[in-house]
């Protein structure tokens, strides 16, 4: 898929023809810088693209095609087949409504439970995410919640309906570090147990390397290279791919000197370019990188990488 | 791993920005907006068509045309829109009524500008007890809708036969303009010392200070300066509220005094006359509510221009 | 929660003293008493008069005496009214006015509200634009220009309403109850389709659409709670606005309210009369400002009352 946004200077494109697929349980990471268009091919998949915004393309989830369908048709998905965590639990939650009614809402409207069968399975959820005194804090309001379990509801809200497909959208960026680590267990968690596919957005290598089955990393709009968690991180072919790994200090490792950058800006605007979108930074780059976009040459197990300088 | 940190510094154009005043760049933001530069226009067409206007009539408001009494609308003669009963010429009365209606909007918001700014960023500057009671009195006159405080206020001066030196405070229209302008610095006071709490903490009072500027001083010379941004926003609509307070009280008769006219007292002639003849209501009726519009869309122009909160 | 309701009562007391004050020592300065402009009496009678109305004790006992009566309900007899109390005079008036403007106060937040949260949904659709149009209205133009060219559309020309009449009919309270209405209908309206803009933007509604709860739901149940608040943060000022302009309407179409008592008192100098009614409408406000901050406090999770 593509997704482009109107601004008063034109169009630009922030994704561009985006391509993957998931299989059921499986976590797939999207790493990239902020701004790399990461977000928004999750918010197009739930049908929240902002209203400047467009999307073209496909994507086909338990048989139907999903993009651009009009709100209603989504709605019979949205949260409960297919449903969605967000960055800031704190602005993601409704201030002004209990959160006993904001998780017995989704059940009501899906699965056409009573409020008071609604709110059962509200707190057995909510003990499941190991929120204590689970009965007793549901009829509370977001704002009396710590950032940690905030979370952990929106977590619950989006588990409720078994969903086959969770899309995380940086679930951890907002939160503090010890409880990161604890959320993250629990998203490992309960994907499991419910076999259900995430698709998780973040530009955090930590997080992808903790949680993640396969990886794709995104550049520009356009995806530079794909694997497995292993291949990724042992195996990187992409210049951009070894780049960000370079620069991520280790804790084993002495540092020498500097930080390792990457040198040069995130490019501004996006797509609209005939060459590969990382080559004003790239070291390996030759006179082809700034003329031709590089194809995605992948093989059959699913690794693939972008590059006119490097393959697989 | 190494090859591919390369050094740092590799070319990244980026256009220098050229040195555009705040003010000049809000300026030009407000010149985009048509609907309020449009209303700027009007709005001076109005104010020359009242000053300049009566010049060009060969008689004056006053004057009774006996032979043209409720005299019709007729662009092509004497009277273009006509007399009133007392054969008077209605367009001459309106716009001498603007004369008056403008001037205390105006003078009158200048004025509020000024008293609420210093008011403003004393209390805020000082802060403490001082700030304290500033403020308290300001609740306590906002405790009473506006018009209110302004009928009180002008019938109490106008009776009292105050006399300021040689300025007479119970003149009908100086106890109006003095009851207008009181009841309008109220908010714009408010506005102001927010903004002097806010300033008296930044590093260049600080600095100020330190070089030995007293209090009085530094209100004078930084702070209140700094308050324009937002106070230009409020100044138009504060000539905005001048006028539509002014023409309530003139409107019920508490106002402008004969021989002096306004909008508003024309506005209460004419309405007693609707069913003889609407046109004594509907011509200054018109223009008041022509200057208002216009007063409005240039008021949510400046906003939109210059006030940072909304960007 | 009550205790803040107490608190908040108690702390407008003062006001409410000072605002009295304020008033007695202006109706006092101004010498002008009520029988200024009439014909000429005798200096025996003058006294003899102000006597009977100790108007001529010290100003601090006048006023002890004034606000010991407040107390009790009873602000004295009117200066020019010879027959009456002011208390009985508002007792008179204040049914009238209180209907007209509860009737203005309701018809402006409704069809503020609708009109705002239309315009919100339907951005620069038709329903926007006539909103948008109406509000302008409401706020440039002054009420004592709208009321005529009401009772001249509506009352000369058509002849479907009366031009300013009191009874018992229905349709002589339409025109000012609208009249007096057609700015907060603007105000409101404004309010209510920013914040429902806002509101419809933030994070939160996001959420509940990616719940798939259906588009009614979100905004009736998530837009709308948290659009409101400014708009119930308004209606205290709201009422300020309200009296104020009942003063205008109750004299345009001729309505025996106290709005039309307190002009008239104003013209003939009655002293009571213009503190009793000064100090009710002063009151009305820090009422309507109390009740106010208590909706938005029980509206608002957030708020606690330490």
């Amino acid at each position: 898929m593509s997704v482009q946004f109107k601004l008063p200077q034109g169009w630009i494109t922030v994704v561009d023809k985006v391509s993957f697929d998931l299989r059921q349980g499986e976590i797939v990471g999207i790493v990239g810088e902020s701004g790399s268009g990461k977000s928004q091919i999750l918010l197009s998949l739930m049908g929240l693209l902002a209203s400047n915004g467009r999307c073209a393309g496909n994507a086909v989830f338990e048989g139907q095609d999903i993009l651009n369908r009009p709100p209603k048709a989504l709605d019979a998905i949205r949260g409960s087949a297919m449903s969605m965590i967000f960055q800031d639990p704190m602005t993601s939650l409704n201030p002004y409504m209990r959160v006993s009614d904001q998780l017995s809402e989704v059940l009501i409207a899906h699965q056409g439970k009573s409020k008071a069968e609604a709110l059962e399975i509200a707190i057995a959820v909510l003990d499941r995410v190991r929120i204590p005194e689970a009965r007793r804090r549901i009829r509370l309001y977001p704002h009396e919640f710590s950032g940690g379990m905030r979370q952990r509801v929106m977590i619950a809200m989006a588990l409720l309906c078994r969903p086959e497909l969770l899309l995380a959208d940086e679930p951890t960026t907002a939160l503090d570090v010890t409880v990161q680590a604890q959320i993250l267990e629990l998203i490992a968690e309960l994907a499991r147990d419910l076999k259900t596919a995430v698709a998780i957005v973040t530009h955090d290598l930590g997080v992808i390397a903790r949680l993640c089955d396969r990886v794709i990393v995104l550049y520009g709009g356009r995806i530079m290279e794909q694997g497995s968690v292993d291949e990724i991180f042992y195996d990187p072919k992409h210049p951009y791919t070894k780049g960000l790994l370079a620069s991520t200090p280790r804790l084993d490792e002495k540092v020498h000197g500097a930080l390792k950058t990457i040198a040069g800006q995130p490019r501004a605007a996006m797509g609209d370019f005939p060459g590969c979108p990382f080559e004003p930074r790239c070291t390996l780059k030759v006179e082809r990188c700034r003329a031709e976009m590089p194809a995605l040459i992948g093989n059959s197990t699913g690794r693939a990488v972008a590059c006119h300088e490097s393959g697989v | 791993m190494s090859d591919l940190t390369a050094a740092p510094g590799s070319p990244v154009h980026e256009p220098m920005p050229i040195g555009i005043s705040p003010f000049k760049a809000s300026a030009r933001r407000f010149a985009q907006n048509h609907l309020a530069v449009a209303s700027g226009f009007v709005l001076a067409l109005i104010l020359l068509a009242c000053y300049l206007g009566p010049y060009f009539f060969a008689f004056s408001a006053e004057d009774a045309d006996f032979e043209n009494i409720s005299a019709p609308v007729n662009l092509f003669t004497l009277h273009p829109f006509g007399t009133d009963d007392l054969g008077r010429d209605l367009l001459l009365r309106t716009l001498e009524g603007g004369q008056v209606s403008l001037a205390l909007g105006f003078f009158g918001a200048l004025t509020s500008v000024l008293i609420s700014v210093i008011y403003g960023a004393v209390a805020g500057y000082v802060g403490g007890w001082l700030d304290d009671i500033m403020m308290r009195v300001v609740d306590i006159l906002f405790s009473l809708p506006f018009i209110l405080l302004a009928i009180l206020i002008k019938v109490v001066l106008q009776d009292s036969g105050l006399h300021l030196g040689p300025i007479p405070l119970d003149s009908p229209n100086l106890s109006l303009f003095i009851a207008v302008v009181f009841t309008l610095w109220l908010t714009p006071a408010i506005i102001a010392r927010g903004q002097a709490v806010s300033l008296r903490s930044r590093e260049f009072i600080e600095a100020a200070r330190a070089q030995g500027m007293n209090s009085w001083q530094i209100i004078t010379q930084h702070i209140a300066p700094n308050s324009v941004n937002v106070v230009i926003v409020y100044s138009s609509l504060l000539v905005f509220e001048a006028i539509i307070t002014e023409s309530v009280l003139s409107y019920l008769g508490i106002g402008v005094a004969p021989p002096f006219a306004s909008w508003g007292s024309l506005v209460n002639e004419g309405a007693a006359k609707i069913e003889t003849d609407m046109r004594l209501l509907l011509l200054p009726g018109g223009f008041l509510a022509t200057v208002l519009f216009c007063l409005n869309y240039i008021t949510d122009g400046l906003r939109d221009a210059f006030d940072p909160n909304e960007r | 929660m009550w205790t803040y309701v107490l608190r908040r009562a108690i702390g407008s007391v003062p006001t409410l003293f000072a605002l009295s004050l304020i008033t007695f020592l202006m109706m006092r300065v101004a010498p002008g008493g009520p029988f200024s402009g009439n014909r000429r009496v005798s200096p025996e009678f003058v006294k003899l008069v102000e006597d009977a109305y100790h108007l001529n004790d010290p100003l601090l006992l006048q006023f002890w005496n004034w606000f010991v009566g407040v107390l009790h309900f009873d602000l004295g007899p009117s200066l020019k009214l010879r027959d009456y109390n002011v208390s009985e005079l508002i007792a008179i008036g204040l049914p009238t006015s209180l209907e007209v403007g509860a009737w203005a106060m309701l018809l402006s937040t409704l069809v503020g509200l609708v009109l705002g949260i239309a315009g919100a949904l339907r951005r620069n659709g038709p329903i926007d634009y006539t909103a948008g149009a109406l509000a302008m209205i409401g706020i440039a133009v002054p009420i004592f220009v709208i009321g005529p060219v009401l009772q001249i559309v509506f009352g000369l020309e058509l002849r479907w309403l009366p031009i300013a009449r009191w009874d018992n009919s229905w349709q002589c309270r339409i025109l000012p109850v609208v009249t007096l209405a057609l700015p907060n209908i603007a105000y409101v309206s404004r309010l209510m389709r920013s914040s429902m803009i806002e509101t419809v933007r933030t994070n939160y509604v996001r959420t509940a659409r990616a719940k798939g709860i259906g588009e009614r739901r979100t905004i009736l149940k998530h837009a709308l709670r948290g659009a409101i608040m400014p708009v119930v943060a308004y209606l205290g000022p709201a009422t300020a606005v309200t009296i104020a302009g009942s003063v205008v309407v109750e004299n345009v179409f001729s309505i025996p309210g106290i709005g039309r008592y307190f002009v008239q008192a104003v013209e003939s100098r009655d002293y009571p009369l213009i503190m009793g009614v000064t100090l009710l409408y002063g009151a009305i406000v820090i009422a309507a400002n109390l009740v106010t901050d208590v909706a938005r406090g029980l509206l608002d999770p957030k708020v606690s009352y330490e």
